[in-house]
């Protein structure tokens, strides 16, 4: 399924792409499909193409919900858990 | 957590693809909605997805709706399949006309796609809706599949049969099937094809084994169906629907570009006892699926033809996350 993980930009680049980062790691992506992002605002990415730009409030909310899940993810997968 | 990727496997000796395997780093993101209060659900849901957010949004409204015994068999409301098969059209529209050009040797129709994206974010009520389908309808007379000469050895797996959700219930009793669906012990297809294989520009072409072409032919059909659905919306009604499976269990089923997606909520009061969504892409690149099946076995003289050939039929099968290549020697 296809995880609406928030991304930052990072860098604005030519010909409408843009540098994000990817829990750390720097990757680009076009931005065809959004209008006036800016660096420092939070995109939803789908293979290589920016969907929806957030509102920072809104990514802080998805990025912490995420930040659970995964946290809770990793708790069910610790074996002898009860 | 992160988005995940579909890793796409095969062995190559040089003539044949020999064997091929699927591996994926998605999390099951289903898993940890157990033990939440049935409002968080409903904020997580939409918040979890990206791609099918108005889909999965729509799902677990009506499992919800189903499971607390609001409507023995639930209907969904009609702004609700709107936005539903606007998400739908709109995902079709993506494979049409970004991702099949270029490997068809054509440049992508980014800006066709463009003007087509604004269409549909412009949709405000059903007369916006009726001048979208029309608009689509014309557009699809001009528009043919991309051709392709494929022909599939061997048996393909069977295609998902269209059940409603109230039907669904008894097919989806474990954890495991989420993952690792299978319809009736076996692993099926699921899509644009599974609905529209008995139509006239699909069927003669799964006669002949050309299961590729036919996924396109019935893709475009597909979108033909859903247009005519803006304009006559009392049709779309088949998209979606929701039933109480046992006492405090509901089940909603609902249609996506890619397939048949299944929500399934158990309750614990307020709270969620277990939850269980089947995506499409699980049934299609499940280990014994489609793609497996249909890539086995291709005769292919390069290596670059075997990693065309597995883009082609993997994107045919239209994975809901990114998919990568590798050929191995075997």
């Amino acid at each position: 399924m296809c995880l609406a993980l928030p991304c930052r930009i990072v860098e604005l680049r030519p010909a409408e792409q843009a540098l994000i980062d990817v829990a750390g790691v720097g990757k680009e992506i076009s931005l065809a499909l959004v209008e006036d992002v800016a660096v420092g605002d939070y995109v939803i990415v789908h293979v290589g193409y920016a969907l929806t730009r957030l509102d920072p409030e809104e990514a802080e909310k998805t990025l912490a919900l995420f930040a659970e899940l995964g946290e809770a993810a990793r708790q069910e997968a610790q074996p002898g858990r009860a | 957590m992160e988005q995940g990727v579909l890793q796409l496997t095969l062995r190559w000796d040089g003539g044949h693809i020999l064997a091929a395997g699927v591996a994926s780093t998605r999390p099951a993101a289903a898993r940890v909605l157990r033990g939440l209060p049935l409002a968080q659900v409903l904020e997580f849901v939409p918040r979890l997805f990206s791609l099918c957010r108005c889909a999965q949004d729509a799902a677990a409204r009506l499992s919800l709706q189903a499971a607390r015994g609001q409507g023995p068999a639930l209907a969904a409301s009609a702004a609700q399949t709107l936005t539903v098969a606007l998400e739908a059209i709109g995902e079709h529209l993506w494979r049409l006309l970004l991702d099949w050009p270029p490997l068809c040797g054509q440049p992508s129709r980014k800006s066709e796609f463009l003007l087509w994206r604004k269409r549909l974010q412009g949709v405000v009520d059903a007369a916006a809706a009726t001048a979208l389908g029309t608009c689509l309808l014309d557009w699809l007379d001009s528009e043919r599949p991309p051709l392709f000469d494929d022909c599939t050895t061997g048996a393909p797996v069977a295609l998902l049969p269209r059940l409603a959700a109230a039907d669904w219930g008894v097919h989806l009793d474990s954890d495991v099937l989420c993952e690792l669906p299978t319809f009736a012990g076996q692993p099926a297809e699921t899509g644009a094809l599974a609905r529209h294989a008995e139509d006239a520009q699909v069927a003669p072409l799964l006669a002949f084994g050309q299961r590729l072409q036919a996924r396109l032919a019935a893709r475009h059909a597909d979108l033909r169906w859903l247009a005519q659905g803006l304009v006559q919306p009392a049709r779309l009604s088949a998209w979606l629907d929701a039933a109480m499976v046992a006492e405090g269990c509901g089940l909603a089923r609902v249609e996506t570009a890619r397939g048949t997606l299944l929500h399934r909520i158990e309750l614990d009061g307020e709270r969620v006892a277990s939850y269980r969504i089947v995506a499409p892409t699980e049934w299609n690149f499940h280990p014994r699926g489609a793609f497996v099946r249909e890539i086995t076995g291709r005769r292919v003289a390069t290596r670059a033809e075997a990693e065309l050939a597995a883009r082609r039929l993997a994107l045919s099968l239209d994975p809901c996350v990114s998919f990568a290549v590798a050929v191995d020697d075997a």
